[in-house]
């Protein structure tokens, strides 16, 4: 951790305020739990964490890496949001995929084809990416035809500016 | 293959300013998150001090549906922002100081608690529970953890936030005739995370707001679809009651504190004074739906019963063994005009599933406390 990204006294505040709220909540839960409930809720807590930041986190980077080195750069940002928002769309949609939930006496749970309600809005996604796609490409074309390309101005067109960021 | 570090993440997508944007988002959705959830645990449980107040009527519906919303639009916000920070994970060293070892600690519990209350709370409106503990206890005390958390983490953020913001931003727009960057910038990102957060708001939030209710793809309900056109929570089936619910016997008993007790068969009920009032069940998990309901009134049963101005009233259903078999009517929702006991809804006889042959229905109370196959009301 560098010097300038060290907390200031706004830390203390925070947590003159914040630790006696944690310390309610850890209260509520152990009161009102069995103590293997409470590891229970701990352990699944802990393991969210590590699944985000040991599976989904480095595969969710193979991917958007992988997505660099194989599509066209001008399509690839189009292509990493359709298949981020595909992944959205289809991890809220979980359950009803996989039928967790559902009771036969209680056709109300998920009344919809699960498969077809998630593939339509996976489509949605990847309309609205297109979308967004063309349009951004259309500007980009029309501004590089511009008459003002041969005169950029003072502090315009700099190398900082026309550098591609990389793709993390 | 080398190691991640931060060194790598070069991207202005992983800077200050990100972040500080990103964190606005998230705070703002979690504190919405938050304030409605507390608003919701009382009126399920209301501390000695509070009464629940009947109006507005519509008060539960809107503060819950916000709930429900608010965390749904908060994943891929929750998502983005962990993507933004994630190369300090892999900062060393990783406290420097007692300052950067309590900031690091605090993020431990913000973290975790984001993600499981998320979790959780999705797979609730699913009526799914794959873990061994009590939903509403977890979430609830989960919650009070990552809201300290997220206080501890907005005062040890403040000053670098401010910092980011108040400078400009570097992404200015290549000079003319040059290409724009195809790589994703500040804003593209940003314009992302908030049209996905968006889109997952406008796929499920017609569960509970009607004209929306053809696009809720990802909801787990439909406000439409349901016996007598509306969703159930819990069956007739479920609550073990297909048999008692439609005994020829059956009889709703009014006793307690009162001046005379009362035992009354359908027939009874239907010779009644019948009032009707336009309410929504509006059900925890989200969604809700409005249905013109018609029975007798509960104050008009207490004053049939000679009980008190101001009593309270325990509503008792028929179903067994279940958190939800009571309900508590307040003084002023058991003498609210719209608190009925409904024997019809939108003109037909109670389907079995929607509590045939008698239910709760109030203004401004959560969907699990307006009790079905209604056999019992306790004056106190």
């Amino acid at each position: 951790m560098s010097p300038d990204e060290q907390p200031g006294t706004g830390l203390w505040v925070g947590l003159a305020i914040g630790a006696p709220v944690i310390a309610y909540g850890t209260w509520q839960l152990v009161h009102h739990s069995t103590a293997a409930r409470t590891f229970a809720v701990a352990r699944w807590a802990i393991s969210g964490v590590l699944l985000h930041d040991l599976v989904l986190v480095p595969v969710m980077l193979t991917v958007v890496w992988l997505i660099g080195r194989t599509i066209p750069s001008r399509a690839a940002n189009a292509v990493r949001a359709g298949v981020l928002g595909t992944a959205l769309v289809v991890a809220i949609d979980w359950a009803a995929l996989n039928g967790y939930g559902d009771r036969t006496d209680n056709p109300s749970i998920h009344p919809l084809n699960a498969t077809t309600a998630t593939l339509t809005a996976v489509a949605v996604v990847w309309i609205l990416v297109t979308i967004f796609w063309a349009v951004s490409w259309q500007r980009s074309r029309v501004h590089a035809r511009s008459p003002l390309a041969a005169d950029p101005g003072p502090g315009r067109g700099s190398a900082r500016n026309t550098r591609t960021p990389p793709p993390d | 293959m080398t190691t991640p570090t931060p060194v790598r993440f070069t991207s202005r997508l992983h800077d200050e300013r990100t972040a500080a944007f990103l964190g606005i988002a998230l705070g703002a959705s979690f504190s919405v998150c938050f304030a409605t959830g507390l608003l919701s645990h009382a009126a399920q449980n209301p501390p000695a001090w509070l009464e629940w107040p009947a109006r507005p009527a519509g008060l539960y519906r809107i503060t819950q549906g916000l709930h429900v919303a608010t965390g749904i639009a908060s994943i891929p916000l929750l998502l983005a922002k962990l993507w933004t920070v994630y190369p300090k994970l892999l900062r060393r060293p990783l406290f420097g100081s007692v300052a950067g070892f309590v900031e690091r600690v605090s993020i431990v519990p913000l973290v975790a608690g984001g993600i499981f209350l998320l979790f959780t709370g999705l797979a609730n409106i699913n009526q799914w529970y794959p873990w061994p503990f009590n939903f509403r206890t977890a979430h609830y005390s989960v919650a009070w953890i990552t809201i300290g958390a997220l206080i501890v983490h907005v005062g040890a953020k403040w000053t670098t936030t401010r910092t980011a913001l108040s400078h400009a931003p570097h992404n200015k727009l290549p000079a003319a005739g040059n290409p724009i960057p195809s790589g994703l910038n500040r804003r593209g990102f940003l314009g992302l995370v908030a049209g996905a957060a968006g889109l997952v708001t406008v796929l499920t939030v017609g569960e509970t707001v009607w004209p929306l209710r053809k696009l809720a793809l990802l909801a787990p309900r439909r406000p439409d679809t349901g016996p007598q056109g509306f969703p159930v929570n819990r069956s007739a089936v479920a609550a073990g009651v297909t048999v008692t619910a439609r005994d020829p016997n059956y009889r709703l008993v009014v006793d307690g504190a009162v001046g005379r007790r009362l035992e009354l068969s359908l027939a009874d009920l239907h010779s009644m004074p019948q009032h009707e009032a336009t309410l929504p069940i509006a059900c925890v998990e989200g969604w809700s739906a409005s249905r013109r309901w018609r029975g007798v009134r509960v104050r008009d049963l207490l004053d049939h019963a000679g009980a008190h101005p101001n009593a309270s009233v325990q509503v008792v259903s028929l179903q067994e063994g279940s958190s939800y078999r009571e309900s508590e009517l307040n003084p002023g929702q058991a003498h609210d005009r719209d608190t009925l006991l409904a024997l019809f809804v939108n003109g037909e006889v109670l389907h079995l599933d929607h509590g045939y042959p008698l239910r709760l229905i109030g203004p401004n109370r959560p969907g699990v406390e307006q009790t079905k196959w209604v056999t019992r009301l306790v004056v106190s």
